[in-house]
């Protein structure tokens, strides 16, 4: 049984004017041990799917319109509030973008460590606070450190504490919803390195949520490619960067500047992301696919496996 | 912690001097003291000899220095035109009664307060919350005074459930210090109620949702720990106003306090005995000032650490 | 670089009209503002528009029941209560707002001369309003009238003279935010005087908060007049100012109700008007609050 399954999950945000369509059918599996890159632009719909899968949507606007998630064979979906409070922090962990604004400005790091081990292990507050001094060894900040405030650390030793939080309970899976993105890039370096070991210490599985292929990279062995919502391109870490699929794909590597070819002119893909509230007929990515044809604006493609565990969704992969 | 209160208490020397200052320039500049003073026993001898006797002939100065010992070492705040007698025997012997009521009206204004505003915000857009903010924000603008004496009418008057007037029994208190949180309750219930708003959409309130806390500990651990230093700001400022209501309220009332004790001097033309009680009313509010202030520095660490390095004063009074 | 400056000038200008337009969508302040319009215009006309003298006794007719022909009663003198009370908002509002005037040119003038200059200057001046500050309001309003005496003239200095604090505050932290802008720097290296730095750049950005701080403390003001009055300060009977109808109502409250509770509903329905228009202005100039 996988760890974690998702099939066909459809959420929207729904206001008085306009309903937004975050998540249009998305589906994946993750066995235990995989580290999955969602990757995909701003507005493409990950962190509304991550939101999903540990429940902390904002429920208006927001709301799951099928689909299921299913949790070592459980679906989340349909757990009560209480049920899902005893996975939160426990089984399924989530890290955040911003660091700066991610702990509580009063309350001493240690405590906020030792407040998700209370939560959900029998042991006293003494004991608590000795675990999380160990969790804060185990990011690399130093124990005595533990009745400290978040001002008196920087943005890189903050997502540290961050991430010391959401493993304390040693979890299942691992949600990072682009945790170096907004660290300097010498930071960023430092915190995935960091994030590499710890995955293999704790043998964790993680979704790893981002913009940036170069982290993909370092710390994935599986990619999915997000668009307007939907699930364009998976496979392996190998299939993606050595034989991409999706027009979308082969523009994101495009993107990119290259140190080798310092020569070529960089090709962006043409046009912007799709509002989410008008999205586009058909596939959604043809108005910007060079390959385009007159069916792509009729129907959606379905999704072809090109290779063993590699899937597109373009018909013209075939 | 402890260079932190000192430091607060230092700030603070000169801001009660600043007040001495003023209540001393109003004081010498409300008309002939001495002419009333000697009242019908007026003869030229005997106003020259008094004013060398007060000291009023020394350049101001000199007699300001004078003015702040007599309130530091002896607590002296003036001679009543009236009684002739020290205004400060009759304001200490007022004071704990005005202190017991000012105490229970912002006691209760807090508590019920910030409760309402917490149930405000969680249950934003609902009809409790539309209700609420709309009778706050009608209670704090019509005068509380007058609030109080439609209460009076309706409770004692009309209804007979409770005294008007004194505090003979418990039931004396009543009318007063409701009246008298009128004002406070509404602007804790809308501070409270916009502050725990701001607070609910913080990153860190996401944080801790994450970790599997259930919603009364979020609330109450984390967003109210945070949104508990604008709401001890606004109990600064509502003490400040809060004094200014309860002369009112005692007249209205007729409780005997410091408050009734101004408002009859006024009524004298007794000036003195409306200074020295202004002069006993702005030290009380400097002292709580002080103990607010200090308050933050175990609320906020960030503000404890900035008044250690720096030494500067971080001001939270602006609205 | 001086261009920009006069540019985002010129979009403050564009702001003040956005702001206009959200102000009009507000129903709450809309309404506070058309209510105030009324009040403010039956008690300037209050001449034309009842039949009655405020001033003329008819003792006959003293505490007469509620009627159309005394839509609030009489006073203990016979007197119509509803023109008395007209004739009064005239002369509460009249000191309310003369006196927030006042405080505020002070207040703007301190505020923006102590953040602009700085040094002693500002420190003494900065400390200054926190001594005052920590008088309360109405005290201190009283305490300065037991020096300067009792009428309409008094009352107003001794309210502006508390008022002066919060405008001065106001005033003093938006021109430090605006002196530290780069905009200002620009027209500095531009070669901007200093008259036309403060009169093109720092009023203009500083009038928004000002004028919500204005139309807030005329609420506060107008209660502050009325206690003063009540009291036995400020403004005294005979004059029929709102607070002073109270003072004497408070007199007659067991054997005639009309007299405390018309006055104060006309007190707190301007105070509402106030503070809607206030908290309307406020939202209207908020850039966050986009719709």
């Amino acid at each position: 049984m996988s760890l974690l399954e998702i099939n066909h999950l459809n959420v929207q945000y729904i206001t008085s004017e306009e309903v937004a369509h975050a998540v249009n059918g998305v589906s994946l599996v993750l066995e235990k041990g995989d580290c999955l890159g969602l990757v995909g632009e701003t507005g493409a719909g990950k962190t509304t799917t991550a939101l999903s899968i540990i429940r902390l949507l904002a429920e208006p606007p927001a709301k799951v319109i099928n689909g299921e998630i299913l949790f070592n064979g459980q679906n989340l979906l349909v757990l009560n509030e209480k049920e899902m409070r005893r996975i939160r922090g426990n089984e399924i962990s989530m890290i955040f973008q911003d660091p700066m604004t991610s702990l509580n400005p009063v309350i001493p790091v240690g405590v906020q460590i030792a407040e998700v081990i209370r939560q959900h292990q029998r042991c006293s507050q003494r004991e608590a606070m000795e675990r999380a001094g160990i969790m804060l060894e185990k990011v690399g900040i130093r124990a005595e450190r533990a009745s400290e405030y978040p001002h008196q650390f920087s943005g890189g030793m903050k997502q540290r504490v961050v991430i010391a939080i959401a493993l304390a309970c040693e979890p299942k899976l691992l949600l990072a919803d682009e945790p170096t993105t907004a660290l300097d890039v010498t930071i960023q370096a430092q915190v995935i390195k960091m994030m590499v070991e710890l995955r293999k210490q704790y043998d964790m599985t993680v979704v790893f949520i981002t913009h940036d292929l170069g982290v993909v990279a370092e710390i994935c062995n599986k990619v999915s490619i997000m668009y307007a919502g939907e699930i364009v391109e998976y496979g392996s870490l190998h299939d993606i960067f050595k034989n991409a699929g999706h027009p979308y794909t082969k523009g994101l590597f495009g993107s990119l500047p290259s140190g080798g070819k310092a020569k070529e002119r960089l090709e962006p893909i043409k046009g912007l992301t799709p509002n989410p509230v008008d999205l586009p007929s058909g596939c959604k990515f043809h108005p910007r696919c060079p390959n385009a044809v007159a069916e792509c604006r009729e129907a959606s493609p379905a999704p072809f496996e090109v290779s063993s565990g590699h899937v597109i969704r373009c018909r013209l992969s075939k | 912690m402890f260079r932190f209160i000192i430091k607060r208490l230092l700030l603070m020397i000169p801001v009660f001097l600043g007040v001495l200052l003023i209540v001393f320039i109003i004081n010498r500049s409300s008309g002939d003291h001495v002419a009333a003073l000697l009242g019908d026993s007026y003869t030229p001898e005997l106003y020259q000899e008094m004013r060398e006797q007060l000291g009023l002939n020394d350049p101001y100065p000199i007699q300001f220095a004078r003015y702040v010992k007599g309130v530091v070492t002896q607590f002296d705040l003036g001679t009543s035109f009236i009684t002739k007698r020290p205004v400060k025997q009759e304001i200490i012997a007022r004071l704990p009664l005005s202190i017991k009521i000012a105490a229970i009206s912002l006691i209760w204004s807090v508590f019920i307060g910030v409760i309402l505003g917490i149930i405000s915000a969680i249950k934003q857009y609902s009809v409790l919350d539309y209700s609420l903010t709309t009778l706050a924000m009608v209670f704090s603008s019509m005068p509380s005074f007058w609030i109080g004496m439609m209460m009076m009418i309706l409770f004692s008057l009309i209804l007979k459930l409770l005294p008007a007037t004194g505090l003979d029994t418990w039931k004396g208190y009543i009318l007063p210090c409701i009246t008298l949180g009128l004002h406070p309750v509404a602007s804790f219930c809308r501070m409270t109620r916009s502050t725990m708003l701001e607070v609910i959409h913080q990153d860190y309130i996401r944080t801790a949702r994450s970790k599997g806390i259930g919603q009364l500990r979020v609330i109450v651990s984390h967003a109210l720990r945070n949104a508990a230093i604008p709401i001890v700001t606004l109990l600064g400022t509502q003490m400040n106003t809060t004094i200014g209501s309860a002369a009112v309220v005692e007249s209205v009332f007729n409780i005997p306090g410091v408050g009734s004790y101004m408002i009859s001097s006024i009524g004298t033309k007794d000036y003195p005995g409306v200074q020295g009680s202004v002069l006993v009313f702005s030290m009380i509010v400097c002292l709580t000032t002080i103990i607010i202030d200090i308050l933050y520095g175990f609320l906020d660490p960030r503000i404890k650490a900035k008044y250690i390095e720096s030494g500067k004063k971080r001001n939270y009074r602006e609205t | 670089m001086a261009d920009d400056a006069i540019r985002l000038k010129k979009m403050a200008n564009g702001q003040f009209a956005v702001a206009l337009r959200q102000f009009k969508r507000n129903r709450m302040a809309m309404i506070g503002l058309v209510m105030l319009g009324i009040i403010v215009f039956a008690c300037v006309f209050q001449h034309y528009l009842t039949p009655y003298d405020y001033a003329i006794q008819d003792i006959p007719n003293r505490f007469a029941p509620i009627s159309l022909k005394h839509p609030c009663g009489t006073d203990q003198f016979g007197r119509d209560l509803f023109t008395r009370i007209l004739k009064g908002g005239q002369i509460s509002m009249l000191i309310a707002s003369t006196a927030v005037m006042f405080a505020a040119v002070v207040g703007a003038i301190l505020g923006a001369t102590a953040a602009f200059f700085g040094g002693a200057y500002e420190t003494v001046v900065m400390r200054f309003i926190d001594v005052m500050m920590s008088i309360p309001g109405l005290l201190f309003a009283a305490a300065i009238s037991t020096a300067l005496g009792d009428g309409i003239d008094k009352a107003i200095i001794a309210i502006a003279i508390t008022r002066i604090s919060n405008l001065t505050r106001i005033m003093y932290s938006s021109t430090l935010t605006i002196i530290n802008q780069e905009y200002i720097e620009a027209a500095q290296a531009g070669g901007a005087s200093t008259a036309r730095i403060i009169l093109k750049y720092i009023i203009p950005n500083c009038l928004a908060p000002m004028i919500v701080q204005i139309t807030l403390q005329l609420g506060i003001t107008i209660s502050i007049i009325c206690s003063l009055s009540f009291i036995g300060l400020g403004v005294q009977p005979p004059t029929p100012e709102w607070g002073s109808l109270l003072n004497v109502g408070k007199g007659y409250i067991r054997q005639y109700w009309p007299m405390v509770t018309f006055p104060g509903i006309a007190i707190g329905l301007t105070i509402i008007c106030c503070n809607l228009i206030g908290d309307g202005i406020r939202d209207a100039l908020d850039p966050r609050l986009k719709r």
